[in-house]
């Protein structure tokens, strides 16, 4: 292989490489930030008594899909994490004024 | 502010507060008036039977099951349990009162020196570790066998749980009762739009049974367990039902759950063990 054919190729496999990563503009440190977000969440929705099976679970899937360096796989799973616990807290927060209306009248 | 004025919302309002606001004795009142109108074919006593006593074919199965049943085995266990000594050579008879005959009707029981909610299965391993034991592991196991013979003692006692005239014993109870009304989890249920609302309706192929007379029978043989389990068990998989995770069993929350529950379902007979789907 020529010089230059190898500089190509290279210059060809960097700009597939960073691409895929700056196109979607996921990066492995935020990923682990989106992650300990998900955690912090899951932590203050289990603090009240309030958290979902759900959330948990898909904190393992973003730091499996980590692991693999699927970094936009991971990002999503830690933000639907996020997603399920941020409604774990709200419903804690609604319920706080609503739960009376289940009383049997 | 226009909603306020509204006058059927007003008297709405009004009720929820008068309600959340009731005392014990007026809660247990509604709570059982509730369930004696809308099954008022059923004598409150029933209500101890759960699902079996609103629901005609299961009942037939279920007694039949019950000439054999299928706790039998773990509940003779419990006994031999019960009545095995310590290494220190006390008994578990040493701990309670009435040598631990005949008081499950009586738990929990709010400990005023302590401020918290005492159930049987915690008074079981505090006093294991009063005598230098380990503790049991709350869910199933030993302690279910435990307290399986114990309630069997009390088998047709009427429930008796009291709340001491303290802030901290009605703190307890309002919790109890507050988590109860909550709605949990991903599927936004609480326990009582099952048990009181939809009480009597399926879910799935399942009654969904009564919340009043739901502590006078456990521990509980469930047939998906293959294996005797307590209360604080059967509330994990309540919360799964519904995608909440479960919590620790024993933790404040759920003994104050226990607490409420089982005051609501004072004077009705206790008829533990018992089994279940």
């Amino acid at each position: 292989m020529k010089k230059s054919q190898l500089i190509r190729t290279l210059g060809l496999v960097v700009f597939i490489i960073s691409s895929s990563v700056l196109a979607h503009g996921i990066t492995q440190s935020q990923v682990e930030q989106a992650i300990a977000t998900a955690e912090k969440l899951l932590i203050q929705s289990a603090q009240v008594d309030h958290q979902w099976s759900t959330a948990e679970p898909l904190i393992k899937q973003a730091k499996k899909a980590l692991q693999l360096k699927q970094y936009e796989n991971a990002y999503s799973f830690a933000q639907k994490a996020s997603q399920q616990s941020t409604l774990a807290l709200k419903q804690a927060d609604t319920e706080q004024a609503n739960w009376a209306l289940n009383l049997p009248k | 502010m226009k909603i306020f004025l509204n006058p059927f919302v007003f008297i709405a309002l009004i009720a929820v507060t008068v309600n959340v606001m009731a005392t014990p004795e007026e809660d247990k009142k509604t709570f059982q008036q509730f369930y004696s109108e809308r099954f008022s074919n059923i004598d409150l006593d029933e209500f101890s039977n759960g699902v079996y006593a609103l629901d005609k074919d299961a009942r037939s199965q279920w007694e039949a099951m019950s000439d054999f049943p299928p706790y039998e085995d773990a509940l003779e266990e419990g006994e031999e349990l019960f009545n095995t000594p310590f290494e220190n050579g006390n008994h578990y008879a040493s701990c309670f009162q009435n040598d631990g005959q005949n008081i499950r009707q009586n738990y929990p029981l709010f400990d005023t020196q302590r401020n918290t909610v005492v159930t049987l299965e915690l008074a079981i391993n505090e006093c294991r570790i009063h005598n230098n034991e380990q503790p049991l592991p709350y869910k199933k196991g030993d302690i279910a066998k435990i307290s399986a013979y114990m309630a069997s003692t009390s088998e047709g006692s009427a429930t008796n749980v009291s709340i001491p005239d303290t802030k901290e014993a009605l703190s307890a109870y309002q919790a109890g009762k507050q988590f109860f009304y909550t709605k949990h989890g991903q599927l936004n249920f609480s326990c009582a739009n099952c048990h009181v609302q939809y009480a009597g309706r399926k879910a799935r192929s399942e009654t969904l049974s009564t919340a009043l007379g739901q502590t006078t029978h456990f521990p509980v043989y469930r047939l998906k367990w293959e294996a005797l389990g307590t209360l604080h068990r059967r509330f994990d998989s309540c919360l799964i039902n519904i995608r909440a995770t479960p919590l620790e069993a024993q933790s404040e929350t759920y003994k104050n759950l226990e607490y409420f529950l089982s005051y609501m379902s004072n004077g009705l007979p206790i008829n533990g063990p018992a089994s279940r789907k």
